[in-house]
């Protein structure tokens, strides 16, 4: 138990009738923390992010905020603000009215509620914009005012659900650095829903990865991008090749354990590692699949032959066949592609430290 | 070469077929202008002129403002006209106290059955007669009818509250009629509105009451703006339900028009016809003001 969390969900469930949207989710936000749930769309991490705001109530669990149970409490007794996916601006009042719209509610002095509006406003880089309509801003400036609008309220935590969606690419990624940066301005804790695993890992601090409504895994960016625990981790977050083996008997040897693949004999780091025999599925990401005379001395290392060859830009895609059958995704720098053409043979393999254990 | 001597024989053929297209629909508008302009215009300037030139049993129909001077003159007559204006308010404001709540409720229906049975049960009134329908709440509210019953039986009145042929009467019969033209106007707003402006109003803070009383009602004004104008334009030109259910004991403008067309008046039933019509225009033409203020607003695309 974190002394420090902002925010825990103690085993807490969301049944719609049948469907159960979030399955026994447990976890833990620390003060200060910009932390994400991601997730395909359907896996339940926009109804975790409304039960913490009170826009939803568990069917079971509890929630708890800044140390109190807050599991039934209506969200305007939560010390929780939200950016809504589709913004929810108050098209009737202006965007000095949107963001005092909270400030009123709480009866703060006429003042104060300018003074923190203005403040708000230069926050999120809009100053001047006070007494704008709605309608005349475009879709990032009403982004910048639909997070001013929550921010004001200075809440424990702020809810952000998939915010960027409806920006364009160029737009989005400018509006990912600034989010980030704000976040670290004011010392907020945010909770972040998004499907693009990519806005994940650049932002977040640590991400729960959400499927099917349960918690697949929580980690740092690098922790699920470099050690995923499930199939679904490591095929959600970036790509990934799989293969189907078992653990070998003896395992142990220099280079760390034995997995078994339909014939080939895969090297794997000795930590953590299921015990021999148990079936498990191998992951290795594309990009640390090398080819030719890179793939040198690496302990997993095969002679396969080319099947295909895309090009892509600053990298070059190769489908690759082992001497097993298995089919296998290598991704290299396009320098190092020379030579590469469909049918030739061509040595592929990689290190023990990339060879991700999946118990299956 | 050959091209140059074709073109100049197509191009013309273009633009009149371009024109043509352009102006294709005008066809469609004729009956409606038609209709405009010999039944409303035409009528409303003859009307005007004989305001002014009374048809005379005998010579030639001679200038004079007799009609508007006894309109104007007469306090009897601005008697009628503060009647009619408050029979408008009224029917217009019970309206809205019943209709808001009633579009809100079905907004909130799911099951799509329900929701039709709401709509049935809401416009079957506009189905049957306005005759007929008021022969009905003369039956119900009559000093013998079941509502006079009903309040006897259980004691709470001695003796029968007179229900028809005054105020009352006009009143419940014109809100039971008007009634869905008060609701649809404010459902098709209400339906318009997203869950999500009302969670963001409730997650920065506002409980029920404040959220519809700082977003929902907001935003659904430039409905109840338009239902109230139908209602009242239609409630103060009512004439069929006013007279049967007032029993000629409340006077209204519409009810003078027919007694002096029955008089053979026509100058003055020309008048109160011009007035009529005035203040129906002056309530648009005020309440119009006001929607389009709210709709500029309301209106505007979601992000």
């Amino acid at each position: 138990m974190f002394v420090d969390a902002d925010v825990e969900l103690r085993e807490v469930s969301k049944h719609f009738g049948v469907v159960v949207a979030v399955d026994r989710v447990s976890l833990q936000v620390r003060r200060g923390e910009f932390f994400s749930l991601l997730g395909p769309s359907g896996c339940g991490k926009t109804t975790t992010l409304r039960m913490i705001g009170g826009l939803e109530f568990p069917t079971a669990g509890d929630v708890v905020l800044r140390g109190q149970v807050v599991t039934d409490v209506p969200p305007y007794r939560r010390s929780t603000n939200m950016v809504f996916q589709h913004l929810a601006l108050f098209p009737h009042l202006t965007v000095f009215e949107n963001i005092a719209f909270g400030l009123r509610l709480r009866r703060v002095a006429p003042a104060e509620i300018g003074r923190k509006v203005e403040a708000a406003l230069a926050l999120v880089d809009l100053p001047g914009y006070a007494f704008r309509e709605i309608h005349q801003l475009s879709g990032g400036q009403k982004q910048r005012v639909a997070i001013a609008r929550a921010l004001v309220n200075e809440p424990a935590v702020l809810l952000l659900d998939e915010p960027l969606g409806a920006l364009d690419l160029k737009l989005r990624l400018a509006m990912q650095a600034e989010l980030k940066a704000l976040q670290h301005r004011v010392g907020t804790t945010f909770i972040y829903v998004t499907h693009d695993q990519g806005e994940a890992l650049t932002m977040s601090d640590r991400i729960a990865v959400m499927n099917d409504g349960r918690i697949e895994q929580i980690g740092t960016s690098e922790e699920i991008y470099a050690r995923p625990q499930t199939r679904f981790v490591a095929a959600f977050i970036g790509e990934a090749n799989f293969l189907e083996g078992r653990m070998a008997g003896s395992a142990a040897g220099p280079s760390g354990v034995l997995v078994e693949v339909d014939g080939l004999r895969i090297w794997a780091q000795a930590d953590g590692a299921p015990p021999p025999g148990t079936p498990v599925t191998v992951s290795v990401r594309p990009e640390h699949v090398k080819l030719g005379a890179a793939a040198g001395r690496a302990p997993n290392r095969w002679e396969g032959r080319v099947e295909d060859v895309t090009f892509m830009g600053a990298v070059v895609r190769a489908r690759i066949t082992l001497p097993g059958g298995q089919a296998l995704v290598a991704e290299v720098q396009n320098d190092a592609a020379a030579g590469l053409a469909p049918g030739t043979p061509v040595a592929a393999g990689w290190s023990a430290q990339h060879t991700i254990v999946l118990a299956r | 070469m050959a091209s140059s001597t074709v073109l100049p024989a197509v191009a013309p053929r273009r633009t009149w077929r371009a024109t043509a297209r352009r102006l294709g629909h005008l066809p469609l508008l004729a009956p409606s202008v038609i209709l405009s302009i010999a039944v409303f215009w035409v009528c409303m300037a003859v009307l005007v002129i004989m305001s002014v030139y009374p048809f005379l049993a005998s010579g030639p129909p001679q200038f004079t403002w007799a009609a508007w001077r006894r309109f104007l003159t007469d306090p009897y007559y601005w008697g009628v006209v503060g009647t009619t204006l408050r029979l408008g308010a009224i029917v217009t404001g019970l309206s809205v106290l019943i209709g808001y709540p009633t579009a809100y409720a079905i907004s909130k229906i799911r099951r799509p059955s329900w929701a039709l049975a709401a709509y049935l049960i809401l416009f079957a009134p506009i189905l049957v007669s306005v005759v007929v329908r008021t022969y009905g709440w003369l039956l119900l509210l009559s000093q013998t009818g079941a509502v006079n019953y009903v309040l006897r039986t259980l004691g709470l009145i001695q003796t029968p509250i007179p229900l028809i042929f005054n105020m009352t009467g006009i009143i419940i019969a014109m809100v039971h009629i008007l009634l869905p033209f008060m609701v649809f106007p404010i459902l098709s707003v209400v339906g318009q509105l997203t869950p999500d402006l009302k969670e963001a109003a409730q997650d920065l803070g506002a409980n029920r009451w404040q959220t519809f009383r700082r977003v929902t009602l907001p935003l659904t004004l430039p409905g109840v703006v338009s239902g109230s104008q139908i209602v009242f334009t239609l409630t103060i030109s009512a004439f069929v339900t006013p007279f049967l259910m007032g029993g000629g004991r409340v006077q209204i403008l519409s009810g003078l028009i027919y007694r002096d067309m029955e008089a053979v008046n026509l100058g003055f039933a020309a008048v109160v016809a011009l007035v009529l019509l005035l203040l129906a225009m002056a309530i648009l033409a005020g309440s119009n003001q006001l929607v389009r203020r709210s709709y500029s607003r309301a209106e505007v695309a979601r992000v």
